[in-house]
This record gives C-alpha cells, sequence and structure tokens, in this order.
C-alpha cells in the first residue's frame, strides 16, 4: 500500500486532470455511458459528455419524486474511497478554475468558514425551489451548464438562438463573474457553491484514503497553506472537510510530516 | 474519539453506497439518469 501512496505522489495533477476532462467529454460512448453518474462537475447537455452530471441528476429525482439511491451510492462510492480526492484529480470545473487562479492578477483571500454556504444551495437550489416548481434551478444559474453547454449549444443548433431571453443574459453574467473571481481567489464555486463537492466533503474523515499529520515533526512554516488550491492549514486538521485531497501540501512539506494513510 | 478499527468504517461506508447503488439499479434508475441526461436539458443551457 505504502509503494501506491509513494507512486501517487510522482504522478503529476494536471495531466491526470487534462486526461480526465477530455474522457468526460469524449463524445463516442455517449449512447452506452450516459446513465453513470460522472466524478467531477461536468455538464450532461454538453455536445460532448459521456457521463450524467450528478448534480443535474440529483435535481432530476428531486422533480419525480424519488429517491435518487443510485446517484447518490455512486457519489457516496466515490467519496468513501478517497474523500474529496474527485475534486482534486478529476473535476473539470476544479481544474478550470486552479488554471484561471494561475492568471496574474492581484489576489484576494477568501473568507475562511463559509463553506456551510453550499449546504444552503443544496437545501435551496437541488431540493426544494425544484421540488416546488418542477424545474431544476441550481441548472438554470449553475455556470459549468453555460460554459459546456450553453455556449457551444448556441452556436451548434442555430435554431435554439430564437429562445434565448432573460435567463439565457443571466447565465452568462454568473459566468464571467465566476471566471473573474476565480482569476483573484483560489477555488471559489468549490468553497462556497458546489453541491457536489458539500456531498464529498464529510467523507473526507472517514474514507478509505485518507491524510495524517505527524504534528511531533511539523514546524508549522505554511508551505502547505501557500500551495493548497483551497487555502487551508492541513496542519491543524488532517481531516479538514475542506481538502480536495491533491497531495499537493505532501509534495512540499520540508519535514515530510504529511502522509497519506488507507485502509 | 477515533475509533480503534477504522478500516471497518471505510468498508462499511462503502458497502453501502454499494448497496445503494445496487437498490437504484432494481428500481431502473439507471435508466430514469441515462434519459434525463440524453435529453437535451434547456435549464442547462439557460433557455427555458
Ligand atoms: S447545468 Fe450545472 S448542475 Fe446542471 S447538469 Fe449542467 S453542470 Fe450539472
Ligand atoms: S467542489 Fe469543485 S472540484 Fe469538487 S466537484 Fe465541485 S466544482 Fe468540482
Ligand atoms: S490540504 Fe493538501 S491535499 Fe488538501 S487540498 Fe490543500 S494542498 Fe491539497
Amino acid at each position: 500500500m505504502k509503494r501506491l501512496f509513494n507512486l501517487l505522489l510522482r504522478i503529476r495533477r494536471w495531466p491526470v486532470q487534462l486526461a480526465s476532462f477530455l474522457v468526460m467529454n469524449s463524445y463516442f460512448t455517449q449512447g452506452v455511458t450516459k446513465g453513470l453518474p460522472c466524478p467531477g462537475f461536468n455538464c450532461y447537455a454538453c455536445p460532448t459528455a459521456i457521463f450524467a452530471c450528478p448534480v443535474g441528476s440529483l435535481q432530476h429525482f428531486v422533480i419525480i419524486r424519488e429517491i435518487p439511491f443510485y446517484v447518490l451510492g455512486v457519489v457516496a462510492f466515490v467519496g468513501a474511497l478517497g474523500g474529496r480526492a474527485a475534486c482534486g484529480w478529476l473535476c473539470p470545473f476544479g481544474f478550470l478554475q486552479e488554471l484561471m487562479y494561475k492568471l496574474p492578477l492581484p489576489k484576494w483571500q477568501l473568507p475562511p468558514r463559509l463553506g456551510w454556504l453550499r449546504y444552503v444551495f443544496i437545501a435551496i437550489l437541488v431540493v426544494a425551489i425544484p421540488y416546488i416548481t418542477l424545474e431544476p434551478w441550481f441548472c438554470k444559474l449553475c455556470p459549468q451548464g453555460t460554459l459546456e453547454a450553453g455556449i457551444p449549444q448556441i452556436f451548434l443548433l442555430p435554431e435554439l438562438r430564437a429562445l434565448i431571453g432573460w435567463l439565457y443574459g443571466l447565465k452568462i453574467a454568473i459566468l464571467v463573474a465566476f471566471l473573474a473571481w476565480m482569476a483573484v481567489s483560489k477555488r471559489p464555486f468549490c468553497r462556497w457553491v458546489c453541491p457536489l463537492g458539500a456531498i464529498w466533503s464529510p467523507f473526507n474523515p472517514v474514507s478509505a484514503v485518507r491524510l495524517e499529520v505527524d504534528h511531533q515533526t511539523c514546524i508549522e512554516c505554511n508551505r502547505c497553506q501557500q500551495v493548497c488550491p483551497v487555502n487551508i492549514r492541513i496542519h491543524e486538521n488532517a481531516d479538514a472537510i475542506e481538502c480536495v485531497r491533491c497531495l499537493e501540501c505532501v509534495r512540499v512539506c520540508p519535514v515530510d510530516c504529511i502522509h497519506i494513510t488507507g485502509v | 474519539m477515533k475509533t480503534q478499527r477504522p478500516w471497518l468504517r471505510s468498508v462499511a461506508l462503502l458497502l453501502l453506497s454499494v448497496s445503494a447503488i445496487v437498490l437504484g439499479l432494481l428500481l431502473d434508475q439507471w435508466m430514469i439518469t441515462w434519459v434525463n441526461a440524453t435529453l437535451l436539458c434547456l435549464s442547462c443551457i439557460g433557455i427555458q
């Protein structure tokens, strides 16, 4: 097991994230694989998507008034394996946010401890409003849907252009606002909005693969926080629910006090 | 308090999630998910 964890540390993350985006949007297996919820935030209305978006699917089950055993089961299975590792390694929207943050612009640190907002978004936009209105309201506002479906589908299907109205304008405005925010803050959508990350968060302390910190060795240099894509101090709590298990901190720790551990 | 046998907890969680998947499959939820994902979502595009 230790050898496997050491191998993980040698793998560079961005090629995996890029490959994951390409696989999730590889088009050809759509007819077979679209019934499988993907381990990340990838819109099923994207012309090339081969998997189902878990958040869109959950809203659909709320609307048809069925408990989503299958979708929640798949999401929980991924969480039970590695907590939020899919956020750090596989999610295309997480990858986009990290790329945008690399732009050389002034940076703004998000105030910590507002992660609970994500549960407000789940309760209101994924459950309550879809249940009442029978419409997937998270999707109607979702910036990933605009980017992967709203913009390309309008180009590919000219007949849709006549239907463009205020909602489309609102979605574009939300997308632009998030793109700007991503360029100045680390992963703002993941930390304050994403329902999928919110579902995976409680799995971090109980997943099969976790992190552990040797507090005796830690010199509190904060190198881990500097490289962390969600700006947390993992040395204070190895089970932090914000951690996306990217392992960047494990790589940079000068005294080697952060370790991967597992069943 | 940390449990003495964390592997047991992880295995239990994995089994629980697999059970949920199986139950969902028995309720034909794979097909419901597939149909919903395959039909073009106008809300995602932002035109309805
Ligand atoms: S609009 Fe957003 S939430 Fe809805 S299916 Fe697309 S990516 Fe998922
Ligand atoms: S929290 Fe971020 S990385 Fe995780 S699924 Fe949501 S958008 Fe993707
Ligand atoms: S604490 Fe470490 S593993 Fe977790 S997100 Fe930050 S850098 Fe990645």
